[in-house]
């Protein structure tokens, strides 16, 4: 596509655009995707975009009164920066299995008829889903809840780390505890 | 005799910061401490000592106390802070 992308504000400068060359590249060898789906549950780590409207399809449920869907995407501006991209790598297969322990614990205190946490590795572009978090439950209190422990548990505890690459070339390490 | 060594897994910071993503890890013993894996890790690699205070140490995709034994061929995952979602 030409025209309107020539609008943009803030070209990338070439240490942007070097740095986003590399995350194209295959950048997953320990197996993604992973996915684990049956009729209540859906857990992934996906290099692909996430599919918000399938996520709403694989909630509804009969038994289910109130759908609390989470999606975290790439904000472009926090205060006066300008993020360009974000970058996730994972362990995947702990992640994965981390993914599913909260789903467990998840369903053990509350009662979700379904429940979806579907994460996006690689490269995230600005407005784009870096997880999708889902809970069916009878009533909206649980689904809320539910949604809630999900990804604040998976934000402490799942092997998964982002990247932000910003529109001034500088890159960093979210919640590293070393970078200023 | 020489033993299955251990692999060691960086990811993130320690990763760039070390230039590779496994350290193979030849242990003193079978059974081996975590935390005594990683401080001798640390002593070799500046870069994680630099991080040490701020590392949780996983055994084959499980996160475990640092006084967990850890076996020859196993898996020893380095975790700094994550930031996913």
């Amino acid at each position: 596509m030409g025209g309107p992308n020539e609008q943009r504000p803030n070209a990338i400068d070439d240490r942007v655009a070097e740095s986003i060359k590399s995350l194209d590249a295959p950048s997953d060898p320990n197996g993604v995707p992973v996915i684990r789906r049956d009729e209540e549950r859906w857990v992934e780590l996906t290099n692909d975009k996430l599919d918000v409207a399938a996520a709403d399809r694989f909630l509804r449920d009969r038994l289910a009164g109130g759908i609390v869907l989470f999606v975290g995407t790439t904000r472009e501006w926090t205060g006066e920066r300008q993020t360009e991209l974000l970058s996730y790598e994972a362990h995947v297969r702990m992640a994965f299995r981390e993914m599913n322990v909260l789903v467990d614990k998840a369903r053990g205190k509350w009662p979700a008829m379904r429940v979806c946490l579907l994460h996006r590795l690689g490269r995230v572009d600005v407005t784009e889903a870096s997880v999708v978090v889902g809970v069916a439950c009878a009533h909206r209190a649980d689904a809320y809840d539910a949604s809630r422990f999900l990804i604040d548990t998976l934000k402490e505890d799942v092997p998964i780390w982002k990247k932000e690459l910003f529109a001034d070339g500088q890159s960093e390490w979210v919640n590293d505890p070393l970078s200023e | 005799m020489s033993q299955k060594p251990v692999t060691v897994l960086l990811f993130s910071s320690l990763r760039e910061l070390v230039g590779q993503d496994t350290i193979s890890f030849e242990l003193a013993g079978p059974g081996m401490p975590a935390s005594a894996v990683l401080d001798s890790l640390c002593e070799r690699y500046p870069e994680i000592r630099a991080y040490r205070k701020f590392i949780r140490l996983a055994v084959n995709d499980c996160y475990v106390e640092g006084h967990a034994g850890v076996e020859p061929g196993d898996e020893l995952a380095l975790i700094t802070p994550v930031s996913g979602g």
